[in-house]
């Protein structure tokens, strides 16, 4: 029933919990060891004091780790088998009746429920109660497509999912689950997605549609991130950065693409879609602002000038399209160009601004994200071949490897003792 | 978490599970008092009319004439007059009619002359079939034997209550 539309969800959610999962926090042992064999030979601390630091934190990471990884497999497990779930429900088999099917989806939610607050509130179970309590939220959209299927609503109708986006927030926002918002936030997407389908527009300039969407994440991790003291008591923050820097990027790639520019520009977007859109970029601006007033931590302007101009980039597409001659590119003079290379350039910067915060900041998640959307971006470009010419391209590989390799350099040179630089 | 956290994590559950009842209830309650009416299906594509698990319908009444500027988006109504065994309309008009039966649409295409026919959806476009069962409904619709049967409420909005196939003499 939901065939590819539910992978969507899924891997998005995917990505979410494995940016949030990250990398192992703080210190390893071996850069530990380092340091404390330095402050050893440098007279900050004495033997003993070296090896009790060296136990404690042992424990510490250990205990870390394990709960971390018990978090992320529990949310891991709750997705699959909601999904199974979700898709034995779509299989719609006759030999059970609906109303025996739609008992045992509200009941299982009950119970799940029941046992997760049990185990996080009375028991002390914390990672795995928390996955019950997931799952009993992932298993709430499964009811509601359940419904939807008894009823015959129409395939493509938006309203399960914002219905799905409020049970899911509230949950979130009660018991403070990162994983439960970052849920919300995705059913939310979703159901971005299907109200534009379900408007269907058919003379708009269809750049909208990414433009918006793109906007919906760049305002997420805007938010997110100038918002972060308030948000960060109700654990918010983090999901809302995660889930809008992956959406964000991911439309930032898609219109780093020459393919659906030339076109003969179309209407500009009213009514619903021009609401949407005007809340969207009220939000990216403000968080912007926030941030500009706060700057709080280092790079902050970089960030808030990399969202500014990707979210003023995506308004432009949709109100001043590039108007091409058509997509015939076998001859590569025709068809857009200015826009798309615009996001590409946009996205090198974005992704070397994300690597280059995540590791300031300690921010993994960034980093890693940054590291995979370069990666991206490298493969995609090689392979474009009918968008760009093989020479132009390979002067701007050779162009962009130089650069970074000089940042490298730079990088580098700026964490070598005076005496080493030649100073 | 707090004693007001654990209250509003109680009441967040148990509307979780109530609301989907509140669902079914509504519409087997639309179901139950709607006006019945049957409608022909018509093939959406003859070689393909199925996306996933569903089986995509499309109706006699689903291009109708309107006349007026009205964009996509719109939505309109059609009343019903019987025609055998089925149900059909004439012009869709933008206001809602004073008796039944009639049933509510939205415009997907604007009218376009000279003919001033448009296309509009019901919110009966979409018929979940078991995995694996499509075959029959799609045989049906390709000897356009496939009607479907119909509850609309006061305010004209549609519910499928069955498929029904009806053998050509």
């Amino acid at each position: 029933m939901f065939g590819p539309e539910t992978l969507f969800l899924a891997i998005p959610l995917l990505i979410v919990v494995t940016l949030s999962g990250g990398a192992f926090v703080g210190l390893s042992q071996r850069d530990l060891r380092r340091e404390l064999k330095a402050w050893r030979e440098g007279g900050l601390i004495s033997a003993d004091q070296a090896a009790a630091i060296q136990t404690r934190h042992a424990e510490v990471i250990q205990r870390e780790r394990r709960d971390r990884l018990a978090t992320i497999l529990g949310i891991l497990g709750a997705v699959v088998v909601a999904l199974g779930v979700i898709l034995f429900y779509a299989a719609n088999w006759s030999e059970i009746s609906r109303w025996v099917r739609l008992v045992a989806l509200v009941s299982g939610i009950a119970t799940l429920y029941f046992i997760g607050y049990v185990l996080r509130e009375r028991r002390g179970h914390q990672n795995i109660g928390h996955g019950f309590i997931f799952l009993a939220a992932m298993l709430f959209g499964a009811a509601l497509f359940l419904v939807d299927q008894m009823y015959h609503v129409q395939a493509h109708d938006p309203l399960a999912f914002l219905w799905w986006t409020i049970a899911a927030a509230g949950v979130g926002l009660v018991i403070r689950s990162a994983p439960i918002i970052a849920l919300a936030l995705l059913t939310f997407f979703a159901w971005l997605v299907y109200e534009l389908v379900d408007l269907g527009y058919e003379e708009v300039n269809v750049l909208y549609f990414p433009a918006l969407l793109g906007l919906y994440g760049l305002a997420l991790y805007a938010a997110g991130t100038g918002a972060e003291p308030w948000l960060s008591r109700v654990n918010a923050a983090r999901a809302m950065r995660v889930v809008g820097f992956a959406i964000a990027l991911l439309i930032l790639f898609g219109l780093s693409f020459r393919y659906g520019y030339g076109q003969e520009g179309g209407e500009r977007p009213s009514g619903f879609a021009l609401y949407l859109l005007t809340a969207f970029a009220c939000a990216v601006a403000a968080g912007v602002a926030f941030l500009a007033i706060r700057r709080r931590r280092v790079g902050t302007f970089v960030e808030a000038a990399l969202i500014m101009v990707s979210g003023v980039l995506m308004l432009l597409i949709v109100f001043k399209p590039e108007v091409g001659g058509g997509q015939d590119f076998e001859d590569f003079s025709s068809g857009a160009k200015l826009y798309p290379l615009l996001f590409n350039a946009l996205l090198a910067l974005v992704v070397l601004g994300s690597m280059f915060l995540g590791f300031i900041r300690d921010e993994v998640w960034l980093a890693n994200g940054g590291v995979g959307y370069a990666s991206l971006l490298v493969l995609a470009r090689f392979v474009d071949f009918e968008a760009w010419s093989m020479l132009s391209r390979s002067l701007v590989f050779m162009a962009s490897g130089l650069v970074v390799v000089g940042l490298a350099y730079a990088l580098e040179r700026g964490s070598l003792p005076l005496e080493e630089r030649g100073e | 978490m707090s004693s007001r956290g654990r209250i509003a994590f109680v009441v967040l559950a148990a509307a979780q599970v109530l609301f989907p009842l509140g669902l079914v209830g509504y519409n087997e309650a639309r179901l139950a008092f709607g006006y019945d009416v049957r409608l022909k299906v018509e093939p959406v594509d003859p070689t393909d009319p199925f996306r996933g698990e569903y089986v995509a319908l499309s109706y006699e009444v689903s291009q109708v004439r309107i006349f007026g500027g009205l964009a996509a988006g719109s939505t309109v109504y059609l009343r019903l007059h019987k025609e055998g065994e089925r149900w059909v309309g004439a012009g869709a008009q933008r206001s809602k009619p004073h008796s039944h039966p009639f049933i509510r649409g939205r415009l997907t295409t604007r009218p376009q002359r000279p003919s001033w026919t448009a296309q509009v959806e019901y919110g009966i476009e979409t018929y979940f079939v078991e995995e694996g069962r499509s075959l029959e409904y799609e045989r049906a619709i390709a000897r356009q034997e496939l009607y479907v049967d119909v509850a609309l409420d006061r305010n004209g909005k549609a519910r499928i209550k069955r498929l029904v196939v009806v053998p050509r003499e």
